[in-house]
């Protein structure tokens, strides 16, 4: 009687809980389960397929982050400056990365708020507003990055652009609307999956892994380079490492799929995965267009279709620039899923809505208008004759570098605040690696601030 | 039309036992307790007004890095 009694309790608080929650609750009960699996038997598939249940927000976040802007960035790059000092200087922005991150995951599990809803909540609605707009300005510049890489890979196949704009976008929209937070996220790292090409490509093109390993010890920067120029291609790599929208979304995932402090470390693993997957494909793109366009006749002022018509010529030949395309597309394809629902998080933290994957559009309408919007508004930017694309592709990632210490001091405030951190406050080398990287950051803007300010100084 | 597996109940799947009250009650949901308005003060205040100063000083450069045609 008593169990019964128990039973319709429950069922009652189930169905008293809001859609989003219910969802939670049962994927949750999910993880639950398999936890309880493991302490009766312990096994290896089990804490895999554990593992592989909880992962996701890390893997998906770094691999976003190597999006159409940061593969056209890293190409150019390359192209520019060789491998002599972006090599090292990307290997080095994997722990850098992971530093970052590794906070939101904390941030998300313990506090089950989303990163907008924080700053709101804790520094007031001043400081609240100006990072939702500041986020959503960049999030709009980053998408119109995402589709130029859409349009520009679909081009190589004889698609026009604004076929293949509406296609980016509708499934952008699709995903986002008709799937809940579970299938999103699976669906979301199917695609990125596809991100990976560019480490096959590299390896195929054979590029001279003598400098390459050289590189690592040297740092090798080209005599003759314009300071300027090099200062604004490092913020243009650093904005393209390191995003605000990539704090904003990470956290958010964290709280849409419900882990949990007991879920950290797991969160943890997730991150550092992405992070190397991240670096990897930097690092590849770089050596990619570092052996075989760096050196070519004005190779320093490539833009990414001379990029692919000078890789056409290299080992990997017409079918391996037709994969660097499709790699393009899918950079730009998952980097607008993962925007678009870091923006939709957001306005929808802030404005205190309905906001979860797992609501129905018909219950949650201006959480995911509030995304979309921006996604059809950089869609229609990317369609109009003679935009300035490859200007907007370096502005946003030097828009985005320049916020991003503002967005790392509520990162760093939040972290240290024991009031709503208890136990997984920041550990001081924690913060002295984040206080570098805020460092790092404001230097690097610094000098950039410096050669536009005194361009013949350097 | 509804799709199934996009969005299946999930009273259809819980096992609603003596578990799954106690799992309910360890992962905590429902409401959160509302946030309270952290004090800004001290290193904090100096640290928004330093962060004030940057942002300006920040986009004054780049207005004139963009105004010069510089890239």
């Amino acid at each position: 009687m008593a169990t019964e009694v128990q039973t319709k309790n429950i069922t009652n608080l189930l169905a008293s809980l809001p859609e989003d929650q219910r969802h939670r609750v049962a994927d949750r009960w999910r993880v639950h389960q398999q936890r309880e699996a493991l302490i009766q038997r312990s096994s290896f598939w089990k804490r895999l397929w554990l593992f592989l249940t909880l992962i996701g927000p890390g893997i998906l976040v770094m691999i976003a982050d190597n999006d159409a802007g940061g593969v056209i960035t890293y190409a150019q790059t390359g192209a520019a400056y060789g491998i002599g000092f972006f090599i090292p200087f990307l290997i080095l922005m994997v722990p850098v990365a992971y530093v970052v991150q590794e906070m939101t995951v904390r941030l998300g599990a313990v506090t089950h708020r989303g990163h907008a809803e924080m700053i709101w909540g804790r520094y007031g609605p001043f400081w609240g507003a100006f990072s939702l707009f500041d986020l959503v300005v960049a999030n709009i510049l980053t998408l119109v990055t995402e589709f130029i890489g859409i349009t520009i890979g679909m081009k190589m196949f004889g698609v026009p652009a604004v076929w293949s704009a509406l296609g980016g976008f509708f499934i952008v929209a699709g995903v986002l609307l008709f799937l809940r937070y579970h299938t999103w996220e699976r669906v979301a790292l199917w695609v990125a999956v596809g991100n990976l090409i560019f480490v096959p490509l590299a390896i195929a093109s054979h590029p001279h892994w003598g400098q390459v390993v050289k590189a690592l010890g040297s740092w090798h920067i080209p005599a003759g380079i314009a300071v300027s120029g090099f200062v604004y291609v490092i913020l243009a790599n650093l904005g393209t490492t390191i995003a605000p929208w990539m704090l904003f979304f990470q956290q958010s995932s964290v709280v849409d799929k419900g882990l949990t402090e007991k879920d950290i470390p797991i969160g943890q693993a997730d991150t550092a995965i992405g992070t190397i997957l991240m670096g990897l494909v930097a690092i590849a793109l770089v050596a990619l267009t570092g052996s075989w366009v760096y050196g070519l006749s004005g190779a320093g002022n490539f833009g990414i279709h001379r990029i692919m018509a000078a890789l056409a010529h290299s080992p990997i030949g017409s079918v391996g620039t037709a994969l660097f395309g499709l790699g393009l597309v899918e950079a730009g394809l998952i980097a607008a899923i993962a925007i678009t629902a870091s923006t939709s998080w957001a306005v929808g933290e802030a404005l205190k809505l309905p906001r979860s994957i797992n609501l129905r559009p018909q219950h949650a309408l201006p959480f995911y208008l509030s995304g979309l919007l921006g996604t059809a508004l950089a869609a229609l930017i990317v369609l109009l004759p003679h935009a300035p694309l490859g200007f907007l592709n370096l502005t946003v990632q030097v828009v985005a570098s320049i916020f991003m210490p503002a967005a790392m001091m509520f990162l760093l405030l939040l972290l240290n605040d024991p009031e709503i951190m208890g136990q997984h406050v920041n550990r001081p080398w924690q913060n002295m690696a984040a206080f570098s990287i805020v460092g790092l950051l404001m230097v690097a803007d610094g000098l950039y601030g410096f050669t536009v300010v005194f361009p013949h100084a350097l | 039309m509804q799709n199934k597996d996009y969005y299946p109940d999930p009273k259809e799947t819980l096992d609603v036992s003596d578990d799954f009250a106690s799992f309910l009650q360890a992962e905590g949901g429902g409401e959160l307790a509302p946030l309270s308005r952290a004090p800004v003060q001290g290193a904090v205040k100096t640290a928004f007004w330093g962060l004030r100063l940057y942002i300006v000083a920040m986009l004054i450069l780049v207005a004139i890095g963009f105004t010069r045609g510089m890239h």
